[in-house]
Order: C-alpha cells, then structure tokens, then sequence
C-alpha cells in the first residue's frame, strides 16, 4: 500500500490472524489472538498463585502485586461505584481489569505488538457477560418488575412514557453492551493503527535519510504515542470495569 | 482518515470488516476469561482477601489495644493527679491550721508577758513611790533642822524645832 512515498501494510494485517494451532477447526484455531487471550489468563493466575503462598504481615513480592491490585480495584471501583455490598462483585471486576489490561498492554510489547481488545471477540464476549451479569443481579435483587422499573421510570409524566420507554429499552438493552464492546475495541484498534502509522514513518524517514531533526522528531512522536498508548491501555480497561461496577451498582439500586 | 480512505481506495476486494468477530477468536476469549473468573473467583481471590482481612484485624486489634492503653494511661493519670490535688489540698489545710495554733499560741505568750510586764511594771512604779515618799520624808526632816539652825544664827537666839514645825510644814506645801 503505497501513500506518497511511504508505504503502508495492507489492514488486513491487523485483521486476519492465521492460526497457528488447531488449524483446521473453525471453532478452535488458535492464533495470535488467542495467545494474547491465553496470557490474560495466565498471567494473572501466576501472580495470584505465586502471592498466595506469601505470609506474614507484611506483603512482599508478588504479594505485593496483588494486593495493590486488590486494592485499587477495591477502593476505586467497587466502593466508588456500587458500595460496601459491591465487594460479592470483586472476582468478575478483578477478572476483567486485568484480561483487559493484558489484552491491551500487549500493543506496546515486542512481538506481540497488537492488542488483543483491537479485536471486537473479547470486548464482545465480555460486554455479554456483563450483559447477563447486570440484568440477573437486577432481577435477582428487585424481581421481575426491575424490567419494568427500567423501562418505565418513576417520576415521568404518564404522556411521556410513549417517548421515554422505548428510548429507555434501546439504550439500557440494546445500545449498552455494543456501546461498552465498542469502546474498548475502537480506542484500542486506533491506538494500534496510530502507532502503525507513526512506525512505518520513521522507517520511511530513516530509509529517506531526511534532515536529523525530522527524524528525531518522528521518532519522539513515536515514543510519545507508545507512551500514550501505555496510558490508554490502563484508562480503557479501567473504564470498562467501572462502567461494569456501575451497571451492577444500577442493577442493584435502582431507585438510586 | 486520510489511511483509511488510500486504503479503501486501493483495494480492489472488499476487506473484511474488522467489527466483525471471529468466531475462534470468541471462543477462546470466552474459555480464558470465563476460566479466569472462576479462577479468580474460587482459588485465586480468597487467600488474598483473607490476607488483608487478616491484617486489616491484626492492625484494628492493635490500634484498639492502643487506644485502651492511652485511656488507661490517661484514667491513671487523673487519678494521680487527683491523689496529689488532695495531697496538696489536706497539706494546705494542715499548714493553716499549724499557723492558726501557732498564732493562738503567740497571742497567748504575747497577753502573758504583757501582764508580767505590766505587774512588773506596778511593782516598780510601787517600790518608785515609796522610796521617793521615803526620801520626801528624810529630806523634809533635815530640811526642817536646816531652816531651824539657818533662822536660829538669824535671829541670834536657840529656836525650838518642834514649835516651828508647822511653818516648816506650810512652807514646803505651799512649794
């Protein structure tokens, strides 16, 4: 793909992973994708299971890690957003902070260098699960009729509930999840396009021997947007968790 | 957007849609992340949570432990301090009263020398008097001898001392 005298690599370089186990199956083909999922799972697991053996009163180590984590998802998330009996909520919350951010720091990682979330099947699988997890804990705290107290809130002139209503069903049971797997998915998919482009620039300066500040200057854009990206790793796996803590902490008081 | 549009722009087939998921890339989002939670959820979780609980006890326990230890202190404190407050107190009355005796008591010796003194004093004046009677009377007799020998040369003739004795005596009342 060539752009002026720079050239591009085609999108579907971002788009199609060839797999590299499991081939043949549709369902299972394991690729890079799948990799970068895989170390979300793992990596959390050894550091749980590597501070779980820590003792004493004083944490150390990947004790330390932890609870840090613990601690922030604690005070930042589930207090913040949902309150004292949000804290039943922590493994789903803990889960998802971590999976996300593994996902996405992996864009700034050599050899990975694509975030996992810059693919819409983790967003989407996660912003189901949410999905499911915030309607059952509405109904299962206020019964049935939270639906109806969705849908029709209190407080509204009759007359407007033929606007209010559907507007309501929309947002809350049909704009909410692809809202919340989009998000994470857009930000991470520009970010990666971003730091593409910004790459293949400085390779196209480099290789055009252009004046030294123009290289220098393309290569600190460079490692401003990766640093940028480190940010936005965090910031969007912290603002899908919250946005999940305060789905469940609507679910679970409404009248709030 | 510039990218996006070259892109489109070049491709001869249409590139498939990145929001659209794959369909093992689903599959094994949702076996590691729902694997995970359980994880996290059973096994991972708990013992680190019970940690921190743990501590967050251990440090509450102290810090309890601490506060009743600075309130007995401080009971402790009031007590002493109310004990040398009475101390002070009964050492102040027992001052005052020492005082008020001693002032009794000096004021008692005071009145008792004033009254010797002043019987001292009477006796004095007393044995004053009459001494000085008794000198008055000595002297009035050799003043009387004196004024009767002195008239006598004057007159050239013996006076008798009894017969004049009574203008002796209106002389020397009259001074």
């Amino acid at each position: 793909m060539i752009f002026g005298a720079v050239e591009f690599p085609p999108i579907e370089n971002v788009i199609e992973w060839p797999a590299f186990l499991f081939k043949d199956s549709d369902y299972f083909a394991f690729n890079k994708i799948g990799l970068i999922y895989g170390l979300g799972f793992l990596i959390p697991t050894v550091i749980f299971l590597l501070a779980a053996r820590g003792d004493g009163l004083v944490p150390r180590g990947f004790r330390t890690v932890a609870e840090g984590i613990v601690e922030f998802i604690d005070t930042q998330i589930v207090q913040a957003a949902i309150g004292p009996d949000g804290r039943r909520y922590m493994p789903l919350l803990t889960s998802l902070f971590l999976f996300i951010f593994l996902g996405n720091i992996t864009e700034v990682i050599p050899f990975f260098q694509m975030p996992g979330n810059a693919r819409m099947a983790a967003p989407l699988v996660l912003a189901l699960i949410v999905y499911a997890t915030w309607i059952s804990v509405g109904v299962k705290h206020n019964g049935i009729g939270y639906i109806k107290e969705v849908l029709v809130p209190p407080g509204v002139p009759k007359p407007l509930y033929i606007l209010v209503t559907p507007i309501e069903f929309l947002s809350n049971f049909l704009i909410r999840p692809f809202s919340h797997a989009v998000r994470l998915f857009a930000n991470m998919l520009a970010g990666h396009i971003l730091l593409v482009t910004f790459s293949v620039l400085c390779i196209a300066v480099f290789s055009a021997s252009a004046l030294i500040v123009v290289e220098i200057g393309t290569f600190s854009g460079l490692l401003a947007f990766t640093a940028f990206e480190v940010g936005v790793s965090l910031i969007q796996a912290f603002v899908f968790t919250i946005l999940t803590a305060v789905y469940i902490g609507m679910a679970l008081h409404p009248s709030h | 957007m510039n990218l996006m549009l070259v892109l489109a722009a070049e491709s001869t087939e249409d590139p498939p849609n990145p929001v659209i998921p794959e369909v093992n890339e689903i599959v094994w989002a949702a076996i590691f992340f729902i694997a995970l939670w359980m994880l996290m959820k059973y096994v991972l979780l708990p013992p680190i949570q019970r940690a921190m609980e743990n501590r967050s006890s251990t440090i509450q326990g102290d810090r309890d432990a601490a506060d009743a230890a600075t309130s007995a202190l401080g009971s402790t404190r009031r007590d002493y301090e109310a004990s040398l407050a009475a101390a002070r107190s009964e050492a102040s009355d027992i001052i005052a009263a020492a005082r008020g005796r001693a002032d009794e008591q000096r004021a008692a010796k005071q009145a008792e020398a004033d009254a010797e003194i002043a019987e001292l004093r009477r006796s004095a004046q007393a044995e004053i008097d009459e001494a000085r009677a008794s000198a008055l009377r000595g002297m009035r007799g050799d003043v009387a001898s004196l004024a009767v020998g002195a008239a006598g040369v004057v007159l050239g003739r013996e006076l008798d001392a009894g017969s004049q004795q009574s203008v002796i005596d209106q002389a020397l009342a009259a001074d």
